[in-house]
């Protein structure tokens, strides 16, 4: 998915730059306009670049205050308890594709496991514990199996007696 | 994945505006942390909770140290500082001119291993387009440019540099986190590395054997670039002073006090991988393209390379 390389650094070229900067702050004011009526929040944006001189801001300066208000009334450590920044926010996204990670390298360890329990050469498996859990899947087999003798077996009784 | 198109207008229960929100929000500030790196512009998100008593505020930041300061200076007419190297008030000029040292050190030396490691070395059967990689097609041609200054076979050079730059650009998004990303800056800042180089090396080239002598300029503005992680994506010259790595926030620098010249920047480049060294399998079989790097480092570098002192 993407048509361009992302890689997370400053874009050299200057007028590629100002594009991707012009897209993506629409695409990003589009869709926190998107999140503030669906969820029914406030929200508001400010924008610093070096394509205009001054701020950009969204959806207006009265909202601004408003939030801004309400931050500043919280309790010092209220303020700062969902407060993120670039790095914050990427340390998080590090450790959600991690943790998505590892969630993938043990279902295809199942996988694999499944694919020595239905092979029969269970002595090239040199995982101890995980014996076990071979067994387990071989157990479960097994079972799906018979469940499905039976069912055929009683659907042939049915077919026998028409 | 399939997307499915939802009305938008307030979702009905409260357990589906919550579920949305967090997505939805998550999103939201992803696409602003993009915005920022990208095209590092300063921004601030300001939102509130789904759920309706709750007072809590989530903010996002880019280059501040956070959303409350940016809304602050937007409401007060001022400009929101962005952190980062050069923003620092408490640099002084010994400090400065000690890593200006150590750069030009490192990069004589590595122009002249640069030297050594091309005459022997035919950099055959790298046929790598130039498309293909990360680097623009303009790139690989200004690059020829830069090292066909080298005095050797000029298609060669280039393509061992751009090989060089195509290994760099896989890791190069660690780049900004080591310590010495912190030489990234605002666009406008022309006070950039480039002028540092500009200056002063112009003594250290001339000890390169091979050189013409316009050469100074363009391997200033190639180290700037190596430096300031450019290398990568569609080079341009002219563009050397205005287009570097951001910074997100102030770190020290170095820590000046465990400095002593075997540590170079360069090593710990080499440690985060930034260039993608480390890593055998980055191109093609061919390795006379690849460099190994403990060539630049003698054996006390390589061990303290390894006994980790130098996490980012």
């Amino acid at each position: 998915m993407g048509r361009r390389k992302v890689t997370h650094q400053l874009i050299s070229d200057s007028s590629t730059r100002r594009v991707t900067f012009r897209k993506r702050k629409d695409g990003l004011l589009k869709k926190l306009n998107e999140l503030t009526i669906l969820c029914g929040l406030r929200a508001c944006a400010i924008i610093y670049s070096d394509y205009k001189e001054g701020p950009e801001v969204w959806p207006n300066q009265r909202e601004v205050r408003v939030l801004l208000n309400r931050l500043s009334a919280l309790p010092v450590e209220k303020q700062t308890k969902y407060m993120m920044d670039q790095k914050d926010l990427m340390n998080r996204m590090i450790s959600d594709a991690e943790k998505k990670l590892e969630k993938e390298k043990i279902h295809s360890r199942a996988m694999e496991l499944g694919i020595i329990a239905s092979s029969e050469d269970i002595d090239d498996a040199d995982y101890s514990e995980e014996l076990i859990k071979a067994a387990d899947v071989v157990e479960k087999r097994i079972k799906v199996i018979r469940e499905r003798i039976d069912a055929l077996e009683s659907g042939a009784a049915d077919i026998d007696e028409e | 994945m399939t997307k499915r198109k939802i009305e938008i207008k307030k979702r009905e229960r409260k357990e589906q505006r919550s579920v949305a929100c967090s997505k939805r929000r998550k999103t939201v500030f992803s696409k602003a942390l993009d915005l920022c790196r990208f095209s590092g512009a300063n921004i601030g998100i300001l939102v509130t909770s789904p759920v309706e008593d709750s007072d809590a505020i989530c903010s996002f930041s880019g280059f501040s140290s956070s959303a409350f300061d940016i809304a602050d200076c937007y409401l007060s007419d001022k400009i929101p500082p962005k952190l980062g190297f050069w923003r620092r008030q408490d640099h002084n000029l010994s400090e400065i001119g000690v890593f200006e040292d150590r750069l030009e050190n490192i990069k004589k030396d590595l122009m002249s291993r640069l030297e050594k490691n091309e005459k022997p070395r035919p950099v055959s059967g790298f046929d790598r387009n130039p498309s293909d990689s990360s680097l623009d097609g303009s790139s690989s041609s200004s690059f020829s440019q830069i090292v066909s200054n080298f005095d050797q076979n000029p298609s060669d050079s280039s393509r061992f540099v751009s090989d060089f730059a195509q290994a760099s650009s896989s890791s190069l998004c660690d780049f900004s986190n080591s310590k010495f990303a912190s030489f990234g800056q605002d666009p406008n800042d022309s006070s950039s590395l480039h002028d540092i180089y500009g200056g002063s090396s112009s003594s250290q080239i001339d000890q390169i054997p091979s050189s013409s002598s316009d050469k100074g300029d363009d391997d200033n503005s190639f180290w700037a670039d190596v430096l300031n992680g450019d290398l990568w994506e569609a080079e341009d010259e002219k563009n050397n002073s205005t287009s570097l790595a951001p910074e997100t926030r102030t770190e020290p620098v170095a820590n000046l006090d465990e400095y002593d010249d075997e540590k170079s920047f360069w090593e710990n480049l080499i440690k985060d991988d930034v260039l993608g060294l480390n890593n055998t399998t980055l191109v093609n079989e061919e390795d006379d393209c690849m460099i190994d790097i403990s060539q630049f480092l003698n054996e006390e570098e390589i061990e303290l390379l390894q006994s980790g002192q130098f996490i980012a």
